[in-house]
């Protein structure tokens, strides 16, 4: 398949999703190709004893571009869980790719078992792995 | 005479983007106090979004260091503290998602699923954060 990659084109995202979709179940694709601070991100998560996610992450990047092109992506793959009050995250893998060697079928080969690696790497977190807390929340005080 | 306005819950980790709590940009002005959203940027896209975005975003109330986006926001790239920074006015913003708190951090984020307009950026530039 020749496609010029991009994750603010649909058929892009479309493309990406659905391989992500086969590639990580039984986790569930919950968010697709959103923004966050320069890096567009797809969430997988499941929940069983932990709330487990997997996250692939895609930054625009001059540097480290397989071919003489300005553009490349910088492909990371993290995997993370949490227990409701601690949580960790783990840098699965990372990666350059030229934008239309995301859709290259020996490059997507190599996405799919990555994903599948990162899907492994999320059921193998235990409680003991969570080693950061988050914030406490309070309760809301209602108006007087 | 000091207002205090009614927060809206803040949704788990786990809630996705289409779940979340769909609201005014008004409402959420008035929830952060007229406060503005926070877009972090990397170096190479200074300037992307002068004109605004279509695309959908993520943006939180909470100032950071350039270190702190990292872990507080359990962003991509962790070797690039994002070190700049646009500022919204949520009041100029139509359709704005959330609160939510960050998957694998400690802050707490807005999405805007149809982006912002023009004339939601409140500084022309992007501002340096140190």
């Amino acid at each position: 398949m020749t496609m010029a990659f991009h994750p603010s084109d649909a058929k892009s995202v479309h493309y990406l999703s659905s391989l992500l979709e086969k590639a990580v179940s039984p986790y569930k694709l919950i968010d697709v190709a959103i923004e966050r601070h320069g890096s567009w991100e797809w969430v997988a998560y499941r929940q069983d004893n932990l709330n487990r996610f997997v996250i692939l992450a895609l930054t625009e990047t001059e540097q480290g571009s397989p071919l003489p092109i300005a553009r490349a992506y910088s492909v990371e793959l993290w995997a993370g869980a949490d227990d409701g009050q601690r949580y960790w995250r783990d840098l699965v893998s990372r990666f350059t790719l030229a934008p239309f060697f995301l859709v290259e079928e020996g490059h997507l080969v190599q996405l799919q078992q990555l994903l599948r690696a990162s899907v492994t790497r999320a059921d193998a977190l235990t409680s003991a792995d969570l080693r950061e807390s988050y914030l406490a929340s309070r309760p809301l005080r209602k108006p007087a | 005479m000091l207002e205090v306005q009614q927060a809206a819950a803040i949704a788990s980790r786990g809630t996705p983007d289409s779940q979340l709590q769909r609201r005014s940009g008004a409402d959420v002005a008035r929830e952060l106090g007229n406060r503005y959203l926070l877009r972090y940027l990397l170096p190479h896209q200074l300037g992307q979004f002068q004109n605004g975005s279509s695309g959908k975003h993520c943006l939180t109330p909470t100032p950071y260091s350039p270190e702190e986006t990292i872990s507080w926001l359990a962003l991509p790239q962790p070797t690039e503290p994002r070190t700049y920074v646009m500022l919204l006015d949520p009041a100029r913003i139509s359709v704005i998602l959330g609160p939510r708190w960050v998957r694998l951090g400690k802050g707490i984020e807005y999405v805007l699923p149809d982006g912002f307009p023009q004339d939601a950026i409140v500084f022309r530039w992007e501002v340096p954060v140190t």
